[in-house]
């Protein structure tokens, strides 16, 4: 649809839409410039998906739709356009895609690599190391890395927010547990320009090395779920993986086909053969017009499987483990709460008059809020350990609640030693901070114990959780330090690799208590205490509040 | 708040029944005849066919024009029709393997046993509105001449069964479920049978089918579960029942049916060696976008046994089938 701008008022732009014409291309130029956009934010923030309003294409949804786009917005006329699909230039899609681009924006088609300034690909990244000033189009069905450990959009976003990926290291940790080496076999995540988790859309291993430090620059679209991401040219991207297991590529051990190449990524040509999954390249290699040297030098051949390296080999190798943190010295307290409140509803502060600590005063006459804890103030000196006593529904748990973060305070201030020197108010802090707390300083053991764990991972990967958000990168290590964080001598029996690789959801209820489960070297741990313990009041109401000493390397319990 | 009913009696039923008909019945433009509703809306038809589970392209034609184009309405019409014939007799059980292929897709092999037919399709053009305004020039009169195919290549070996060769596939013990339950004639009461699942959802809207995938396969409650598809096949099949006197198998005609093999990698703590399982999806009709165009649709919940011999009873009527149509589901596999 064409549109003549001479006149500027609205009869004027409407009379000079051709109606009858047809549109010239497959984007009108607003929807090109909202994806550049989002494209060049894509560029300045590696590995962040940017979301942009994803137009329908004349092709189906899942089909190259986001790659289609981002192609279409940064093509122009005097480009050359090469569309492969699992590294196949002949595949329909490709051609149907190929033919769509080239029609609509009249470029130049090439299957030729060298040739091409925008390859758009579904699955692959092309054999021929590409150059500065050429473009990767990947093609994404699923951008979000953490989706198949998180399936709340909300929560990945706050986890990208905050760099918080433990649970992402510990579904790796989980899947060597279980099966002995990373079964990730398409989409690898990786760690681009150290700060976000990308997923690296469905290409193989053996194409992952081969994003790092890239001469050029890769734009991942996603049209179904709406997202462009990027990683520009000279990016870090760092496979997740354990700093003692080395990260693998696939091995089909064996020579194509058709050229004879062991150096390139091989796809299964029946009978029990192989061929080049990139046809181009395999092309090139039979024509001898292909840089073998340059190409075998880029190729992941260092990353070969290599089962001597895996992590059976690997769990008795010594790592050093991290420094513990030392706490201020010569502190009075560890942990000092004054004056602190919680109010469930309207109100705040003015929903205290008329309640009180006995039974059957928790609600406000004034505005019908709940009372659970009004100027509640103690401290706790280093290794001492208290009890806060009351009956139930006193406010205890409550105020343990409010203390690690797991519920806001309506009033009061709370200070750790291990925070500032004790000089911060803890409660000012915003979420990320004290979600940081509850990694490193913080630890809650719940009545039950299974609402502190996380049952869909084994008694080892809620170990393994917070070791990895303290930072832990060392899969020896983790495996290592249970067995010394663990206090009950049973565990230290030759079995507990085996209980270890359960889901505490299938252990003893006893077995699934945080009294077993540990913060990393926590400077304060909390703790309700397991229904069988000895109790010091004769009511099922205690909560006892323990600080341990800063040498420990296991936390002392009350 | 309950529904109190709309009152106003005879005269308001007519006078909508009136308001209905003279904007359907006397729209300013030339009349829709069922012949042309069949041969200019063809998959309009196919889709009512299927959803309404009886395969009489007039039949759902009339049924497409009364419901304005609705094809959720005709369905129902059709459906609500069927309510009133009687089954006459019982199909036999159909061998999928005797397919005589028109389109065949394997999209996850690059060279599978066999042809890769496109057939006809959209799936691999640019769908670009066209805006004709006259009719296109009439057709050549003689057709493009049809590549001569083999027979093997009507009739090529299944993606599955190359998987199977590569013992990469885990098999499930078949389920009883020999006779297949009838939706139509017997309530299915949870756990309702497989032959049950499976002629529900080939009765089923198309646009819930397609829901129904894209929620299992990126739904809240649920890991990102995108299974792959293996192979897609469209052709045509006989049917048969048996003689009233002799009691053989007698081959009454042939119907179109598409049907899909879907591959899902099995993972997972209970996994004791590396595999796959298939399962297969079902819909039958002339031209039937369902399968072909969302492919994964036809397994929402995983995959099942290994391809099953398929069967269900339709019954027959001299001017028309009802539905063999199945599409296949199943729990989760297990192994």
């Amino acid at each position: 649809m064409t549109v003549t701008t001479e006149s500027l008022d609205v009869d004027g732009l409407l009379a000079g839409i051709d109606a009858a014409a047809a549109p010239v291309g497959i984007l009108d130029e607003g929807g090109k410039r909202e994806i550049r956009r989002a494209a060049l934010t894509a560029v300045c923030v590696p590995g962040y998906q940017v979301p942009f309003g994803s137009r329908e294409m004349p092709v189906a949804r899942g089909w190259g739709s986001g790659g289609l786009q981002v192609t279409l917005a940064v093509i122009g006329a005097d480009d050359t356009v090469k569309v492969i699909d699992q590294g196949d230039d002949a595949g329909v899609n490709a051609t149907n895609l190929r033919r769509l681009i080239a029609d609509s924006t009249g470029c130049a088609q090439s299957a030729d690599s060298r040739e091409a300034t925008i390859v758009q690909t579904r699955h692959r990244v092309p054999e021929q190391p590409l150059a500065q000033g050429q473009v990767l189009v990947l093609q994404v069905p699923v951008p979000e890395p953490l989706r198949g450990v998180q399936r709340s959009v909300a929560e990945c976003a706050r986890m990208h927010a905050e760099a918080d990926y433990s649970t992402m290291w510990v579904s790796l940790y989980e899947d060597i547990v279980r099966n002995g080496v990373i079964t990730r076999s398409t989409g690898y995540p990786v760690l681009v320009g150290g700060r976000y988790v990308t997923a690296t859309t469905p290409i193989p291993r053996w194409d992952v090395p081969r994003l790092h430090r890239s001469a050029h620059l890769n734009l991942f679209g996603a049209g179904r779920e709406k997202r462009i991401y990027a990683i520009p040219p000279e990016t870090d991207v760092e496979p997740l993986t354990f700093d003692d297991v080395p990260f693998e590529v696939e091995g089909a051990d064996s020579r194509c086909v058709r050229c004879g190449a062991d150096d390139t990524f091989l796809v299964d040509a029946g009978h029990g053969r192989f061929a080049c999954s990139d046809t181009e390249w395999c092309a090139r290699v039979a024509d001898a017009d292909a840089d073998l040297a340059g190409h075998r030098a880029a190729a992941p051949l260092a990353l070969l499987p290599d089962p001597s390296r895996r992590a059976a080999a690997i769990v008795d190798a010594r790592v050093p483990e991290p420094e513990p943190r030392d706490l201020p010295a010569g502190a009075e307290w560890t942990v000092l709460v004054e004056g602190l409140g919680k109010v469930h509803g309207p109100g705040g502060a003015a929903a205290v008059p008329g309640t009180g600590p006995g039974p059957g005063t928790a609600v406000s006459p004034a505005t019908g809020a709940i009372v659970a804890a009004w100027d509640v103030g103690f401290d706790v000196a280093p290794g001492e350990a208290v009890g806060l006593i009351g009956e139930s529904g006193s406010g205890k748990s409550t105020v343990l609640r409010c203390i690690v973060g797991d519920e806001r305070a309506t009033a009061g201030r709370l200070f750790l030693s291990a925070v500032d020197g004790g000089r911060t108010d803890v409660l000012t802090l915003d979420g990320p901070a004290r979600r940081r707390l509850r990694i490193a300083t913080l630890g809650i053991v719940h009545q039950d114990p299974a609402d502190g764990l996380a049952l869909n991972v084994s008694a080892g990967g809620n170990i393994a959780e917070r070791l990895t958000a303290a930072g832990w990168r060392s899969y020896g290590a983790i495996r290592r330090a249970r067995p010394s964080c663990w206090t009950g001598s049973r565990c230290r029996s030759p079995a507990w690799t085996t209980r270890c690789a359960r889901s505490p959801a299938a252990c003893a209820s006893a077995c699934r208590s945080r009294r077993r489960w540990p913060p990393t070297r926590p400077c304060c741990c909390s703790t309700s205490p397991p229904r069988a313990s000895t109790r010091p009041s004769p009511r099922e109401c205690s909560t006892c509040c323990a600080a341990c000493s800063p040498s420990a390397t296991s936390p002392r319990w009350s | 708040m309950g529904y109190s009913g709309a009152r106003g009696g005879l005269a308001a039923i007519l006078a909508a029944e009136r308001l209905v008909r003279e904007e359907r019945d006397h729209a300013p433009a030339p009349w829709a005849s069922t012949e042309q509703i069949t041969s200019r809306f063809r998959l309009a038809v196919d889709r009512v066919q299927g959803e309404a589970g009886l395969f009489h392209e007039a039949t759902a034609a009339d049924a497409f024009r009364q419901a304005e184009g609705d094809t959720l309405e005709a369905a129902h019409l059709v459906r609500a029709h069927r309510s009133t014939l009687p089954r006459l007799a019982v199909s036999e059980p159909v061998d999928p393997d005797e397919m005589t292929v028109l389109r065949r897709i394997v999209p996850a092999h690059r060279t599978p046993d066999g042809p890769q037919l496109l057939g006809r399709t959209t799936d691999y053009t640019g769908r670009r509105l066209e805006r004709p305004d006259a009719p296109p020039p009439a057709a050549p009169a003689v057709p493009a001449e049809a590549p001569l195919r083999a027979a093997e290549q009507r009739h090529p070996a299944r993606f599955s069964a190359l998987l199977r060769s590569l013992d990469l596939l885990v098999e499930h013990a078949p389920e009883t479920d020999p006779e297949p339950f009838d939706v139509t004639r017997r309530p299915a009461r949870p756990p309702a049978p497989r032959s049950a699942v499976l002629a529900s959802m080939a009765r089923a809207e198309t646009g819930a089918l397609v829901s129904l995938w894209y929620r299992s396969i990126l739904g809240p409650d649920g890991d990102v579960h995108e299974v792959t598809l293996g192979e897609v096949r469209h052709g045509r099949l006989p049917l048969r029942v048996r003689h009233p006197h002799t009691g053989n198998p007698v081959e009454i005609g042939r119907f179109r049916a598409t049907e899909t093999e879907a591959i899902e990698d099995l993972d997972g703590a209970t996994r004791t060696a590396p595999g796959s399982t298939s399962g297969t999806g079902w819909c039958s009709g002339t031209t039937s976008a369902r399968p072909s165009r969302w492919p994964t649709s036809t397994s929402p919940a995983a995959a099942s046994a290994a391809p099953a011999r398929w069967s269900s009873s339709c019954s027959s009527r001299p001017t028309g089938s009802t539905p063999p149509g199945s599409w296949s589901t199943s729990s989760s596999p297990t192994t």
